[in-house]
């Protein structure tokens, strides 16, 4: 008895990546990449197959038809929801990367950096719902009235802090010696910016949180609600899928 | 012109915090103080009226509001728990395993793909997959595993879990690599010349380092869930409820004040976390990832 519980002992107290070859080994990891990628993007493609299958509802695709597409092409309402999230994405872009851009500067010459990530942290943890509804209801109080730009803005503040992220994390490859190295040799801020920091992490980082601001801005659904109102002539396209889905789709009243 | 801005550092660091800190100030914390002066107004027929009342947020404690926000919490640590589970061999194959093959970075863009397309849609298409007649249904049937199709696939809990498993799950892969990546070559090899095994690498290496992505990406997958409204409802079919549901519902039904009062106690739950994130790690190695 003594033995074999000595004996498991030493198996458990083995390294388990010895167990199998490294040829297995590389098989796994491909199989295990492999699933999870098929996990993570098979929703989008069965979308694919579900907007030409003959149904109205969501089923395993059975047949093709192009009708939905006619009936896209055919809604004024969604085509203006389309250029309205296009332009949305848009503003949303440019203005969120360049306002963290400078957040990140800044961040870097503060002392107070625990307060300075509390306070760009905290509205992350706020719901979408409950910023957008807290936006709507200054607009109303102060009596603002422009539907795009208010809704730009509540995307601009959401993408603002996940570009603010993305870029701190990006901006910590530039050591501050290097800055200060670029100081000595007399360069001012400016042209240490375009020649130090831009080229250390610009193009990836501003890329990277373009697109992500981008994508959300495309994506979302609650701030575009919430801090524009609800009228349809305000719709965006995630909010017109929002309402179809709602009217067919879902078992529960929403 | 820019002379005065090159020399004098305290305009140009004032310039460089002026436009975000104004936005955030007025756009961000001032709406986000006042969600405290609605929650205690008093609640009128489709409306409010200011003034002091803690009816709003007796409406959220006395009621089941306050279990569904337990529950949010522990759906949230759950997600958490499965994203750090799943996430973290992901973002290790490419952070660290492959961090030197050229084809990582397009690997790793295919788990962006999904944000291309909206979220709500995502939700949908795994009714096709989860369905009665859906996708594992079917092949469960024609393999002979099952004799007839599994109800509890789709508005359960276990879907509700798998569809934020599969939109949340990206954001703790991304965060992890990003640190993992950063593990400088000298370090691993160290670790394996002094005869570490790539478990031991593992344990005493790659995770310590790459801790302040990990919590990064907790903090996404658990804030996601907080403001969850989606999910539960397309593939929850009412079996479980989440507290950005509630919180939608009251602005549904104009009772803002109670939408206010659930706010707050979210915001204060949230305060709470960043406290608890500084006391035991520090805020600022977000910034040294």
């Amino acid at each position: 008895m003594s033995t074999s519980s000595s004996r498991l002992s030493d198996v458990l107290r083995t390294d388990p990546t010895v167990w199998v070859s490294d040829v297995s080994k590389d098989w796994l990891w491909k199989a295990f990449m492999a699933f999870w990628i098929l996990f993570i993007l098979a929703p989008p493609i069965m979308l694919v197959f579900i907007s030409l299958d003959t149904a109205s509802y969501v089923r395993i695709p059975q047949g093709i038809t192009l009708a939905k597409y006619e009936l896209m092409l055919q809604s004024d309402a969604l085509i203006t929801a389309m250029e309205r999230s296009l332009k949305l994405a848009v503003v949303t872009m440019f203005v969120a990367p360049a306002l963290a851009l400078l957040a990140v500067l800044s961040y870097r010459k503060t002392t107070y950096k625990a307060l300075f990530v509390a306070a760009m942290i905290l509205p992350l943890f706020v719901p979408g719902v409950v910023q957008g509804f807290s936006l709507l209801m200054l607009f109303k109080q102060i009596g603002f009235g422009q539907a795009f730009v208010a809704t730009a803005i509540g995307h601009v503040i959401w993408a603002f802090l996940f570009a603010f992220l993305v870029i701190l994390t990006s901006m910590s490859t530039v050591r501050d010696d290097v800055l200060l190295a670029s100081a000595d040799l007399g360069a001012n801020e400016f042209e240490t910016f375009r020649h130090v920091i831009f080229p250390r992490f610009g193009r990836a980082s501003s890329a990277r949180s373009s697109s992500a601001s981008c994508c959300r801005s495309t994506s979302s659904r609650g701030r575009s609600t919430s801090s524009s109102g609800r009228t349809p002539s305000r719709r965006t396209s995630s909010r017109n899928c929002r309402w179809s889905c709602r009217r067919k789709c879902s078992p529960s009243p929403a | 012109v820019l002379r005065p801005l090159v020399d004098n550092d305290r305009l140009r660091f004032g310039l460089q915090v002026l436009p975000w800190l104004s936005i955030l100030g007025l756009l961000v914390f001032l709406p986000l103080a006042a969600i405290f002066v609605w929650s205690v107004a008093i609640p009128q027929p489709f409306g409010f009226k200011l003034g002091f009342t803690l009816e709003n947020y007796q409406a959220f404690f006395d009621s089941y509001r306050v279990d569904t926000f337990f529950t949010t919490i522990k759906e949230g640590v759950i997600q958490v728990l499965l994203a750090l589970v799943f996430g973290f061999p992901i973002a290790y194959y490419a952070g660290v395993l492959k961090r030197d093959s050229k084809y990582t970075f397009p690997l790793m863009l295919l788990f962006a793909i999904p944000f291309l397309t909206s979220y709500i849609l995502r939700t949908l298409s795994w009714i096709s997959f989860l369905g009665s007649d859906g996708v594992f249904n079917s092949v469960l049937l024609f393999t002979g595993i099952i004799d007839q199709p599994l109800g509890w696939l789709l508005y359960s809990t276990f879907a509700v879990r798998l569809g934020m498993l599969a939109s949340y799950l990206p954001f703790m892969i991304f965060p992890a690599w990003l640190a993992m990546s950063r593990i400088d070559d000298e370090i691993l090899h160290a670790s394996a010349d002094l005869g570490g095994s790539p478990l031991a690498t593992i344990r005493h290496v790659v995770i310590p380092l790459s801790i302040p992505g990990l919590l990064i990406g907790a903090v996404f997958v658990f804030v996601g869930v907080l403001g969850e409204s989606v999910v539960p409802v397309i593939l929850g079919g009412g079996n479980i409820s989440l507290i950005a549901t509630i919180i939608d519902n009251a602005v549904n039904s104009a009772r803002l004040p109670l939408a206010s009062a659930i706010s707050a106690v979210v915001l204060l739950f949230a305060v709470l976390l960043l406290l608890a994130w500084e006391y035991v790690y520090g805020l600022r190695t977000v910034g040294e990832i």
